[in-house]
């Protein structure tokens, strides 16, 4: 559940000012920092989320979820979500804390037993709730556990982006990812993920980005995110509703106890 | 118009609170393997329902949880259980200091299968292993917050009884035990309201969740099953009712102190350590059918590893190794004591993490001294839908008798069993 962080951030890469003779990896992390840098501030947030999941002939399941993130200044953020479908992991509480520069702190409560369980944050490339997102996918996103190569600047749907590569300095389910970033609101347009053979495995895109103000800054957030496995031709959507940025939670908020 | 207002109130209240509910309905269908033995039951079928209902607003929220069974082979499987009752409160705006009140469900365990510090609440001893049936405790606590955890007093004013299989129960030992009683100092009674109270801390240090607790209550896994009412006859204890009256489980005052450790380490493993020592207080020496018995103090540990890896299809499996053993006693003691006192418990359980949240678990308990004594267990469950769940248990038994009277897990040997579950989420 590093997971909530991204979700509600999910592009955290930066482009980089006009600097001179960089080499594509120092522009590379240049842009994830000014990303980065752009997307700080949004101090809390706390949205309802549906996920559909689309087989490959057709059928549709829903999924749903509350969350709340917490920004975190110098360590990494804090986030809550809590299942509400289906039905059998109703109350289901997944409490994560990120860190910048060492593996996230992570438990889960399960409502049957009344249990808070620990558990390691390994399962990086385990599916999320049988959908085509991984967990690495809505993970915590911190730039330090990436490393980044500017591989050229180019035109998506009419809008100016830049082309990022990232490899995962961690164990990850992917050999690399290539993120079209978005120049005007800093934040991806489109994510390609490559399995560990190389061959491309799933494409998301995203799309709805909404402003938020908050203080003196304009926050964007994408509304929707449809992520495509081109492999097996199975869908899933994640979807946004009553996103609320700039909400001031408190510590207490995202602790063990809260879960029970 | 006062109605109108009265509605609008209503509708404003709510939109303020977050107020939730669950309820489920579960057919239970379980088959043994025939024993020949025509006062047992070989056949369960039962309905479990479980109703939930969860308020909260400000800093005010309330919890109400039970479940019911009815069996329709098996009547003394019939229960209707209290789970969770109460009322909680922050005492400031930072919602830190919490306050909470009613009957509750405690779960202090950080393993699987062995579970040494888990000992609040009593329990129904013929429910399915891999789900524990627990009855609310009544309880008053302060949780106090402290660095990054929490200390919590608790005060329990009353006990609860423990349920027993029923005497045709596959899962018991030939009789119903009967209504027990609790010790207090030379004297057992059946009153309920008895003052326990506990204090357990727990903390995040250095990436690893660990829990101390001190628990002052009355014990309700070792009891010593007898009759306290005797007489002596030439010198020979006699029970005053006649040996009928022999079947009363005897629960002592406990002093329980311990813990448990929960750390990730290299990535994808997971380090679990529990344990739990227990002094009871031994005034009243109890007559069972071996003579006179007193509880006996001991310490139950157990530790544990879980190693979890995702595969390229987004599945994952987790690997588990737990080991369980009573230090402090005779080996004739805690075989007394319980059937895991010195066991090991291997297991897998693999997640497709498809739409249908497809799961399959392989486990087994193996004795290190009673090296006969093996518990395999096989689930599967799958949904069927967002409100419909299946699944299935096949449990195996393999603890042939080895002397003239079956010993620890030799008491269920060949009480092997398929269980099915049909789940309808509301």
């Amino acid at each position: 559940m590093r997971f909530l962080a991204t979700l509600m951030i999910f592009g955290l890469i930066q482009v980089g000012h006009t600097a001179t003779k960089q080499s594509p990896e120092e522009k590379g992390t240049s842009i994830a920092k000014q990303v980065r840098d752009q997307n700080d501030g949004f101090i809390g947030e706390e949205s309802n989320m549906k996920m559909i999941l689309i087989t490959a002939d057709g059928q549709q399941v829903v999924r749903e979820m509350e969350g709340k993130v917490q920004e975190g200044g110098k360590d990494g953020d804090k986030s809550l979500m809590e299942f509400s479908n289906p039905k059998d992991v109703k109350g289901t509480k997944m409490l994560t804390w990120s860190y910048k520069s060492k593996e996230d702190d992570q438990w889960l409560y399960i409502p049957a037993f009344r249990r808070v369980k620990r558990i390691n944050s390994s399962s990086k490339s385990s599916s999320f709730m049988g959908s085509e997102f991984a967990f690495e996918d809505l993970g915590s996103q911190e730039i330090d556990k990436f490393n980044y190569k500017w591989l050229r600047d180019e035109k998506l749907n009419k809008r100016d982006v830049w082309v990022l590569e990232r490899v995962s300095k961690e164990p990850s389910g992917y050999s690399k990812q290539i993120t079209y970033m978005d120049k005007k609101i800093f934040n991806p347009m489109k994510v390609e993920y490559y399995n560990l053979r190389g061959e491309l495995l799933k494409v998301a895109e995203f799309a709805g980005y909404k402003p938020f103000k908050v203080g003196q800054k304009t926050l964007y957030r994408a509304n929707k995110i449809h992520m495509k496995n081109v492999q097996t031709k199975k869908e899933s959507i994640f979807t946004w509703d009553n996103r609320t940025l700039g909400k001031k939670f408190t510590e207490s908020d995202f602790s063990q106890s809260r879960l029970k | 118009m006062k109605w109108i207002s009265f509605l609008f109130f209503l509708y404003s209240f709510q939109a303020l609170a977050d107020f939730g509910s669950l309820g489920e309905v579960t057919l239970e269908y379980r088959q043994f393997k025939n024993d020949d033995i025509s006062s047992t039951q070989d056949t369960g079928i039962a309905v479990f329902s479980r109703l939930e209902s969860s308020y909260e607003e400000g800093n005010y929220s309330h919890v109400l949880r039970g479940f019911s069974r009815i069996d329709t082979k098996e009547p003394s499987r019939d229960l209707i259980w209290i789970e969770d009752a109460y009322a909680s409160y922050f005492l400031d705006t930072e919602k830190l200091w919490k306050v909470s009140a009613g009957y509750k469900i405690f779960n202090w365990t950080a393993l699987e299968a062995f579970r040494p510090a888990d000992s609040i609440n009593s329990r129904n001893l013929d429910a399915p292993l891999e789900k524990p049936e627990k009855r609310g405790e009544l309880a008053v606590e302060l949780e106090i917050p402290y660095y990054e955890g929490a200390l919590t007093l608790s005060l329990y004013p009353r006990v609860e009884n423990p349920r027993y299989p029923g005497a045709a129960s596959r899962l018991g030992v030939g009789f119903l035990p009967a209504e027990p009683l609790w010790v207090d100092g030379t004297e057992a009674k059946d009153d309920k309201w008895r003052p326990q109270y506990s204090a357990r801390l727990t903390q995040l240090i250095f990436g690893a969740d660990v829990s101390l607790h001190y628990l002052q209550h009355y014990d309700r896994q070792f009891p010593v099953v007898g009759t306290s009412q005797y007489t002596f006859i030439s010198g020979s204890p006699v029970p005053i009712n006649g040996v009928s009256s022999m079947n009363v489980p005897h629960f002592f005052q406990v002093t329980q102190i311990g813990g448990t450790i929960q750390m990730p380490f290299f990535d994808a493993w997971l380090f679990k350590a529990e344990a739990a020592n227990r002094s009871f207080e031994k005034d009243l020496s109890i007559l069972t059918v071996t003579g006179f018995q007193l509880p006996i103090d001991h310490t139950e540990a157990a530790i544990g590893f879980e190693y979890t890896t995702s595969h390229t299809d987004g599945s994952e499996t987790t690997f588990f190794f737990e080991y369980a053993k009573m230090l402090g006693v005779e080996q004739a003691q805690a075989e007394r004591l319980t059937v895991f006192q010195n066991d090991y418990f291997l297991g897998l359980r693999h997640a497709r993490n498809d739409i249908m949240g497809t799961e399959f678990v392989l486990s087994a308990i193996m004795d290190v001294d009673r090296t006969h004594e093996k518990l395999y267990n096989f689930q599967v469950s799958r949904r069927l839908s967002d409100v419909w769940k299946i699944g299935s248990t096949i449990r195996v038994f393999d603890a042939p008798v080895q002397g003239t009277t079956a010993q620890g897990l030799e008491v269920l040997n060949e009480d092997h069993h398929v269980s099915l579950f049909l789940t309808r989420y509301f």
